[in-house]
């Protein structure tokens, strides 16, 4: 019997007798179940490390025989300060003292023994490679050349060991004093595209250095791990807990996490566990007792987002979701996404009017559909999973909390999540640095977050506006129902929305998206349109001599006054988008016109005895891609008591400073 | 040396001397809303010259709009700067203009009920300035000295504010329950010490500024359970100011022309009461020290 089929009868034994836990367990699996795992993993608090076992079955996705494998070795990331990680992180804090580089205390993840299911040990063929570019001070990728090759939509098994010296928590893993946060902390499976998949040419391994700005991409599966840890320890974990198992000092989590495409835990003697429930979803917020004041902002937070996912996507389908708040010297593991479990930070006296610790949890939670279920390549496409979730985060924000994301009773300061987005993504240092389709990687001149999380999010707000709210949503639904628990191209996204929009608004309107999103996604290009001017010519009769008249005609009044009154509008930006633009004339009377946003100027014509008195572009605000919204119209009666309170604002803040410095005088 | 009125008495006097003299209040709060005016005037042409044809500037009236401004800044904020740095130099102004009115501020106030006020007034203004201002200087430095202490007691506390060192983040507001209070009633005594040396620096006409910070720190140690609780009492009479102007302010919602004019007009009382206030404070001194 093979160690595959060992690990088969286990699980199916461990399903039989292994009592009620196991019945959370999905009768129909979700996904295609291409890399699961199966692990004993030994945790060392004092020395930091943790030792494992892991048995890794893999089924070839595809017609092609594969003849090796590529792991992530993540903590490697930190073996030395000129890999990727390091190099590429200027603007990450360094967590190394002198004293841990005097004693060369150093990170890492090493695989000490591997051998396949006929018995071959691989070990002596590892190698580390760089498939990015040409550091081979980089040791994250590991290359296992195979004895047996794996042949096409074969299952093949591997039994590796393998040991990691667990960073200080610097950004996402490691640990902070008694604080352990594991992500992305074993050796894992790449994940592996035949010709024709996303943007594979020839079948290939899909395994990237560990950059810092970009996460994962990863393969579904099932993952079966018991997790040794000193009892003291408060355990949480992605999927559900089989079993616990007390042995003198330490304790045995069970932990089984079905079609998710990784594996977090965390472990902390100080965390408290909060149970709570959400339709069949088990929710577990693991929180410090400093914190719990703020335990109802996560829980509500999470059920908000849940019942939004419930009616506008699909239900969340996992029984159970784990929420950690970390300790404060964990901070830097907070505001994580990873299968089932997220963190969310919060302070003890953060003010009800600062939404950060909802809007983190909204956010992370939302990664459970974009990245998640929906597991697209975050190294490669990283808008597909940050853009998307930061567009949703916004409209759950500004939906269940009306009041804003920031509130404050001074100038009634709201702001909403969905204008906040907007405004960091404009103040970014340069918004046309590169463009969404760009690797994550590339962006090396700053403004990733602003373009992967700030423009997508913008511009998927700005294709809502340009197809509608309902028609946006049946967009979001095709897009998931084709592409859940599979690996999503932008390509995928965009034949899926070009397909919903011709089937439902036709072949002008597919057209006019198809460029939308050619802009958006490829071009670096800005997005400005401005009203330029209203003129209102009265139209005085003819008079003095003329062709047709013997006789000179002196007449200069008519009856009522006729004016030709023109909008003249201008496309500032290289971006072109359909436009709507409201003209008010002095009576009332309002014209909506629509321009197709092509030409650097346009200009609407009118006869008539009234006037313009005011042009507005996008009227509806459809269109927040828009970099200046204030000379999207312009009035010839301006009322401007707004402007007045803002001046006396500003008067009153100078006085202030000028009395408070009296004090010192 | 005197010191013989009680606290109670110091006070009433204070109040006396400052509603009889309450012209100074207004020429302080007259400076202020001349300079502001000056400063703020260039941010409002800025406002409408960039903004003020566009329909967005309407919704201004409701309060702070995070997407206006937003779009401002990015859009015409380089016209900001030029504004910024004439309202830095204003206030730079105004600090120098404080400085000039203290000297015949405390003058009149030495001299009261004595005749020809104004005339005494910009004299000792004129008199006194250069001293003054080495006086303010040099407090500058003693306040930023208690003050650095301060924050250094506060990161000691706090461990730095590092993440990695605490524990929990609470001690970095909680340690500020004690430590602001403790800062407010430890600083209150350098101010209290210039407040006497500018009398003393008046009464005595020294030439050399550290005879009045001398004199002023004999006076306040020897008095020290006199002067101490009437400075305490100051501050407490401000606090109740700020605290009355936030419950004002709070009653009413601004959303129309009148309510911007009401706003504006409260801010101004307000204004005027500080500076009434501060002449309240040096004239209880006075008081005390007479």
């Amino acid at each position: 019997m093979n160690i595959r089929k060992v690990f088969i009868v286990g699980v199916f034994l461990c399903w039989v007798l292994g009592g009620q836990a196991w019945g959370q367990s999905f009768a129909t699996p979700l996904s295609p179940r291409t890399a699961s795992y199966e692990m004993e993993v030994y945790l060392d608090v004092e020395a930091k490390q943790v030792n494992a076992r892991q048995t890794l079955v893999f089924i070839n996705p595809s017609a092609d025989t594969i003849r090796n494998m590529r792991f992530h070795m993540y903590y490697n990331a930190w073996k030395n300060n000129k890999t990727d990680f390091f190099t590429e992180s200027g603007r990450i804090p360094r967590t190394k003292d002198q004293e841990e580089i005097e004693q060369c205390i150093w990170s890492w993840v090493e695989v000490t023994k591997v051998v396949d299911a006929q018995g071959n040990d691989l070990s002596e063929g590892m190698r580390y490679v760089q498939p990015d570019n040409d550091n081979t001070n980089d040791d994250t990728v590991l290359d296992l050349p195979l004895e047996v090759p794996v042949l096409p939509y074969e299952t093949y098994t591997l039994e590796m060991e393998w040991e990691s010296q667990i960073p200080p928590l610097m950004i996402r893993t490691g640990y902070s004093k008694d604080y352990f946060f594991m992500v992305q902390w074993f050796p894992k499976l790449g994940v592996y595209e035949a010709a024709g998949t996303r943007f594979a040419k020839e079948g290939q391994w899909n395994c990237h250095q560990y950059h810092p700005a970009t996460e994962y991409f990863g393969e579904f599966g099932v993952y079966d791990v018991k997790l040794n840890v000193p009892k003291d320890h408060v355990v949480g974990a992605s999927g559900f807990l089989v079993d616990k198992k007390e042995e003198g000092e330490r304790a045995i989590h069970h932990y089984l996490a079905e079609d998710v495409i990784d594996f977090a835990w965390t472990a902390h003697p100080g965390f408290v566990e909060v149970k709570d429930q959400w339709r069949d979803t088990e929710i577990t917020l693991l929180i410090r007792p400093e914190h719990q004041c703020n335990q109802h902002r996560f829980l509500e937070a999470a059920k908000h987002t849940l019942d939004f996912f419930a009616d506008y996507l699909a239900p969340y389908p996992y029984p159970t979701l784990t929420i950690v708040s970390p300790p404060f010297y964990g901070l830097n593991s907070g505001a994580m996404e990873y299968p089932t479990l997220i963190t969310a930070p919060t302070l003890c006296n953060l003010p009800a009017g600062i939404k950060t610790t909802e809007t983190l949890v909204i956010h992370e939670l939302t990664h459970q559909y974009f990245m998640q279920m929906l597991a697209t390549n975050e190294q490669e496409e990283p808008w597909l999973d940050e853009g998307f979730t930061s567009y949703f985060e916004a409209k759950i924000l500004d939906k269940y909390y009306p009041e804003g994301t920031l509130s404050w009773p001074y100038m009634s300061m709201h702001v909403g999540s969905e204008e906040l987005r907007r405004g960091r993504f404009l103040a970014a240092d340069n918004i046309k640095v590169n463009p969404l389709s760009d690797f994550g990687w590339h962006f090396e001149h700053g403004s990733y977050a602003q373009i992967v999380y700030g423009k997508a999010a913008v511009g998927l707000r700005t294709l809502e506006g340009l197809v509608g709210e309902e028609l946006m949503q049946k967009i979001m639904q095709r897009y998931f129902e084709q592409w859940k628990f599979k690996h999503p191209s932008r390509q995928a996204f965009i034949d899926e929305t070009l397909a919903v929009v011709g089937e439902v608004a036709g072949e002008d309107k597919r057209k006019e998206i198809a460029a939308f999103l050619e802009q958006l996604i490829y071009g670096t290009v800005a997005c400005d349109y401005s009203v330029h001017d209203i003129v209102n010519k009265e139209i005085s009769a003819a008079v003095g001599f003329f062709e047709n008249t013997e006789d000179c005609e002196k007449e200069m009044m008519q009856e009522g006054t006729l004016y030709e009154s023109q909008a003249i509008v201008f496309r500032n930006g290289e971006f072109t988008v359909p436009q709507e633009v409201k003209i008010v004339f002095d009576n009332g009377e309002e014209k909506w016109e629509q321009w197709d946003g092509q030409d650097r100027s346009k200009d609407w014509i009118y006869l008539g005895p009234n006037k313009i008195i005011s042009v507005e572009i996008d009227p509806n605000g459809k269109i927040p891609l828009d970099t200046n919204l204030i000379n999207n119209s312009l009035t010839l009666e301006p009322e401007q008591t707004g402007i007045l309170r803002y001046f006396t604002a500003v008067l009153t803040w100078l006085q202030a400073t000028m009395v408070s410095m009296a004090t010192l005088v | 040396m005197a010191a013989n009125p009680s606290v109670l008495a110091a006070l009433k006097q204070g109040f006396s001397v400052a509603l009889g003299q309450g012209w100074i209040t207004v020429v302080f709060w007259g400076a202020s809303l001349l300079l502001a005016l000056l400063a703020a005037l260039p941010f409002r042409s800025l406002l409408v010259g960039e903004a003020g044809r566009s329909l967005m500037v309407k919704d201004l009236v409701k309060g702070f709009d995070y997407t206006f401004l937003n779009d401002f800044m990015q859009n015409y904020g380089v016209g900001f700067t030029p504004v910024l740095n004439q309202s830095l130099l204003l206030l730079a102004l105004q600090y120098i203009l404080l400085v000039f009115f203290v000297g015949g501020m405390v003058k009149v106030l030495w001299e009261h009920p004595a005749a020809n006020h104004r005339a005494m007034f910009w004299s000792g203004s004129a008199r006194y300035f250069w001293r003054m201002l080495r006086l303010s200087l040099f407090f500058l430095l003693v306040h930023l000295l208690v003050l650095a202490v301060f924050g250094f007691i506060y990161l000691q506390v706090t461990k730095g504010l590092s993440p990695r060192a605490l524990d929990s983040e609470g001690i970095i507001t909680s340690s500020l329950r004690w430590l602001v209070p403790l800062y407010v009633l430890v600083a209150a005594i350098p101010m209290m010490w210039q407040d006497y040396a500018k009398v003393y620096l008046v009464k005595n006409d020294h030439r050399f500024i550290w005879s009045s910070v001398g004199e002023g720190a004999r006076f306040i140690i020897n008095y020290f359970t006199k002067a101490y609780p009437l400075y305490l009492v100051n501050i407490s009479m401000l606090l109740l100011l700020f605290g009355g102007n936030y419950f004002l302010t709070s009653l009413f919602e601004i959303s129309s022309l009148s309510t911007i004019i009401a706003a504006f007009l409260l801010s101004q009382l307000f204004v005027l009461a500080r500076y009434g206030l501060k002449m309240v404070n040096q004239g209880c001194i006075i008081g005390l020290i007479k």
